[in-house]
C-alpha cells in the first residue's frame, strides 16, 4: 500500500507515534530507576564516610556499625564488617553472593529478607577488612510493578487519544472526501442538481465544498445555456426545416414540376440528410442528458444481439457482408432497451458500411470481469490505433470513411448510450479487422 | 388568424393519399402558430382529402372546439400564450375526446411522455412527411371507432394475415414468412390503402424509436414481395418514393 493513500498514512502515524510514545515511556522508566539509584548510591556514600571518619581502628567500627543501626534514620540501610578472611565482625545483614568494590546493584540473590532491589557500597578498609553498606532502592513492595502500571496507564491514554485523534480525523476527512465523490458520481450520472452538503461550521471544508458547489452551479448554469442553445436550435431551425421540407413535397406533385422532378427529389435527399444530422445531435444531447434512464428495465444482452443481428440480417446480406452470432451465455444489464439496440445497431451498420463486400462480421456478448462485454467484431481494414480516438468524436469521420455515407455522429452516440449505461465503448485491433467493445455493468 | 380552406379547392393527390370523393371530408383543426407552416399544412391535408382550419392562439382553439366539432387536432405544442399541451390538458379536463396529435419541435422522450401523459393519441415531431402525418391521423381515427377490435387476424385484397397462429395466406394459398415479416406484413396490410412511413414501420415492428442509416425496412419489403409473389397476381405493395409503403389491398 502506497504511502499516499490515506488510510496508509493513518496506519504509519499511529504506527510511529506508538514506537515513539514506548520509547518515551520506556526512557521515563529507566530514568526514574537511574535518579533513585543516584539517590541511594549518594546516601550509601554519605553513611560510609560518616562510618570511617577518621579512619578509626576495627574495633572503633564496630562500635560505630551498632550505633548507626540503633538510629532510626538509619534503619533502612544493611551494614556487614567482615574480616580479611571473610569473618563476620559486624552489621545486620548476610551476603551470600559477594559484590565488587565500590557501587553495584544487587537483587533477590542475595537473600536478604525484604529486599527485591537495592544499591551495596563495598569499601575496602587499609587493613583488609571489608565495610558493605546496602539500601534498598525498591521501598515499597512491587513498586516497580506499580511504577510500570502507573507510566503504563498514563502513556497508554495518551496513546489511546492519539490514535481515536487520529482516527476520529481521518474519518473527519474521509466523510468530507465521500461527499466530494458522491455528488461528483451524481454529475457523471446526470444529476446536475446535486451539491455538497454545506453544515455551516465554517473552515477549510468548507470553503473547499462552497468552491466545489459554485464550480457546479457554473458548469450548470454553462449546461443549462447549451441545452436551451439546443431546445431553441430545435425549434427555430426544425420550423424553417419543415417548411422546407413540405415546400418540396408540394412542389414534387404538381405536374409542371415533372421537368425537374430528378433535382427535386435530389432536394428532398439533401434536406433529409440535413435532418438525420439534426436528429442525431438531438438524440446525442437527449441520450446525455440522462432522462432516459428512468426506462432503464433488465434486458437480456443475447436477445438483444439476436434482435438486433436478425433487424440486419437482409441488409447484410444485401451488402455481401456475413453475420456471425457467437454463441454466449446469458448475461442481464440494466437499461434502455432501444437505445442499446440502437447502439448495436450502429455498430452493426458501421462494419457494412466500413468494410468490403465479403468481410465477415461477428456479434458476441460475454462476461468480462464484472462487466458484459457486447462486441462487433470484423475481418476489414480496422482503424489504425492513431486513429481511433477521432473516430470516436462528434463528427469525426476518418479520411478512408468520407465518401461513405454517415456524418461521424454513430459512434459518439454508442459512446454517449454506453456512458448513461455506467459502460464504456472501446475501439481496439482484431487482427485483421476492428473489434469494438462496449462494456456495460452486470446486473445479478 | 383563422381561415377555411376546403377539400374542393386544394390540389388533388399527394401519393395517391386522396380520399373517396363521395365522402364526407373529415374535418382537422391546425393549432400552429407558424402561419406558413399552417397554410402549407392546409393546403397539404386539403389535398389528401380534409376539411381543414387553422387557429394560431391557444385560447382560441379552445373556445373553437367548444362549439364546433372536429374530427382530429393537430396541436403545434409551442404556442403563444398557452403552451399546447396546456390546451390539450384543458381540453380533456372539459371531456374533449377528439382526437389530438400533438406536433412538435421538442422530441425528447420526457417531452413526448409529458404529451401523451397529458392526452395525446399520438406525437409527431418536426419536421415529417405529410404522407406520415396522414397515416397517423388515419390511425388514431381507426383506434376510435373500434379500440377493441381483434387486430390479430387482419386482411386486405387477397392477403389475410394472422398474427397469433404465424399464418399467412394469399389468394387463399399459404405463404412461408418469417415472424419479422409477418409483423411487417400484418402493419402494411392494417393500413392498406395507406401510406405506412419506414419510420412507423421501424417503431411499429422492430420497436425502435430511431431511423438506422442502411434500409433495413426496405430489405425486408423486399423479401415479403418476393415471398408474396404469385404468378399472375400483382404486387401487393407498393412503394411510395422517399416516404414509405403503401398496401393497395
Amino acid at each position: 500500500m502506497p504511502l499516499r493513500s490515506l488510510r496508509a498514512m493513518v496506519i504509519a502515524f499511529i504506527a510511529m507515534l506508538s514506537l515513539a510514545t514506548l520509547l518515551t515511556a520506556a526512557a521515563v522508566y529507566f530514568a526514574l530507576m537511574g535518579a533513585i539509584d543516584v539517590q541511594v548510591d549518594k546516601r550509601l556514600e554519605r553513611e560510609a564516610a560518616e562510618l570511617l571518619e577518621g579512619n578509626p581502628p576495627v574495633a572503633q567500627l564496630v562500635e560505630r556499625i551498632a550505633g548507626e543501626m540503633r538510629r532510626r534514620d538509619s534503619a533502612d540501610i544493611g551494614f556487614l564488617l567482615r574480616a580479611p578472611d571473610g569473618k563476620h565482625l559486624a552489621g545486620n545483614i548476610v551476603l551470600p553472593a559477594p559484590v565488587p568494590p565500590g557501587i553495584s546493584t544487587i537483587g533477590k540473590e542475595q537473600g536478604i529478607a525484604g529486599l527485591t532491589r537495592g544499591q551495596a557500597l563495598l569499601t575496602r578498609l587499609p587493613g583488609g577488612a571489608a565495610l558493605t553498606l546496602v539500601a534498598e532502592s525498591e521501598p515499597i513492595e512491587h513498586h516497580d510493578a506499580q511504577r510500570l502500571r502507573i507510566l503504563a496507564a498514563g502513556f497508554g491514554t495518551i496513546l489511546l487519544l492519539l490514535i481515536a485523534g487520529t482516527w476520529a480525523l481521518s474519518r473527519a476527512i474521509t466523510a468530507r472526501i465521500d461527499r466530494l465523490r458522491t455528488t461528483a458520481e451524481s454529475i457523471v450520472d446526470g444529476d446536475m442538481q446535486a451539491r455538497v452538503p454545506i453544515d455551516g461550521l465554517g473552515g477549510p471544508f468548507e470553503r473547499q465544498a462552497e468552491a466545489f458547489n459554485h464550480m457546479l452551479d457554473r458548469i450548470d448554469a454553462l449546461m443549462v445555456s447549451l441545452t436551451g442553445i439546443s431546445n431553441d436550435i430545435a425549434h427555430d431551425l426544425r420550423t424553417p426545416l419543415a417548411r422546407l421540407h413540405g415546400r418540396i413535397q408540394a412542389l414534387a406533385v404538381r405536374p409542371e414540376a415533372e421537368a425537374v422532378r430528378g433535382e427535386i427529389e435530389a432536394l428532398a435527399a439533401q434536406n433529409g440528410e440535413i435532418l438525420q444530422m439534426f436528429a442525431a445531435i438531438l438524440r446525442i444531447t437527449e441520450v446525455e442528458g440522462g432522462d432516459r434512464r428512468a426506462l432503464f428495465a433488465r434486458i437480456d444482452l443475447g436477445d438483444l444481439i439476436e434482435e438486433a443481428g436478425a433487424a440486419l440480417d437482409p441488409v447484410i446480406e444485401e451488402s455481401g457482408h456475413v453475420l456471425t452470432i457467437a454463441p454466449g451465455e446469458p448475461l442481464a444489464v440494466e437499461g434502455d432497451a432501444r437505445l442499446l439496440a440502437q447502439a448495436l445497431v450502429n455498430l452493426i451498420e458501421n462494419a457494412v458500411n466500413h468494410t468490403p463486400p465479403g468481410t465477415r462480421i461477428t456479434l458476441g456478448v460475454r462476461r468480462h470481469g464484472d462487466l458484459a462485454r457486447l462486441t462487433v467484431r470484423d475481418d476489414g481494414p480496422g482503424i489504425p490505433e492513431e486513429a481511433r480516438t477521432h473516430a470516436l468524436r462528434r463528427f469525426g469521420r476518418l479520411e478512408a470513411s468520407r465518401n461513405r455515407p454517415g456524418h461521424g455522429l454513430g459512434l459518439p452516440l454508442v459512446q454517449a448510450i454506453a456512458r448513461l449505461h455506467h459502460g464504456t465503448l472501446e475501439l481496439a485491433d482484431a487482427a485483421p479487422g476492428l473489434a469494438v467493445h462496449l462494456d456495460l455493468p452486470l446486473v445479478p | 388568424m383563422r381561415k377555411r380552406t376546403a377539400a374542393a379547392q386544394a390540389q388533388p393527390t399527394v401519393s395517391g393519399l386522396r380520399m373517396d370523393e363521395n365522402a364526407s371530408p373529415l374535418s382537422v383543426l391546425v393549432v400552429e402558430d407558424d402561419a406558413e407552416l399552417a397554410q402549407l399544412l392546409a393546403e397539404q391535408l386539403g389535398a389528401a382529402g380534409y376539411q381543414v382550419e387553422i387557429e394560431a392562439d391557444g385560447r382560441a382553439a379552445i373556445d373553437l372546439v367548444a362549439v364546433r366539432p372536429f374530427d382530429v387536432i393537430l396541436l403545434d405544442r409551442m404556442l403563444p400564450a398557452i403552451d399546447g399541451v396546456d390546451v390539450l390538458k384543458r381540453l380533456r379536463r372539459e371531456q374533449v375526446d377528439v382526437p389530438v396529435i400533438l406536433l412538435t419541435a421538442l422530441g425528447r422522450l420526457a417531452e413526448r411522455v409529458e404529451g401523451l401523459d397529458a392526452g395525446a393519441d399520438d406525437y409527431i415531431v418536426k419536421p415529417f412527411e405529410i404522407d406520415e402525418l396522414v397515416a397517423r391521423i388515419r390511425t388514431v381515427l381507426r383506434r376510435r371507432v373500434s379500440p377493441n377490435a381483434d387486430n390479430s387476424t387482419v386482411s386486405a385484397g387477397d392477403v389475410t394475415v394472422s398474427l397469433l397462429r404465424h399464418r399467412v395466406t394469399r389468394a387463399g394459398q399459404p405463404i412461408e414468412l418469417h415472424k419479422t415479416e409477418i409483423k411487417l406484413l400484418a402493419e402494411l396490410v392494417r393500413a392498406a390503402g395507406s401510406v405506412v412511413t419506414r419510420a412507423m414501420l421501424l417503431e411499429k415492428v422492430w420497436g425502435y424509436d430511431f431511423v438506422p442509416t442502411t434500409n433495413i425496412v426496405d430489405a425486408y419489403i423486399r423479401r415479403v414481395r418476393l415471398k408474396l409473389e404469385v404468378p399472375g397476381l400483382p404486387d401487393p405493395i407498393a412503394t411510395v418514393r422517399g416516404v414509405g409503403y403503401m398496401f393497395r389491398g
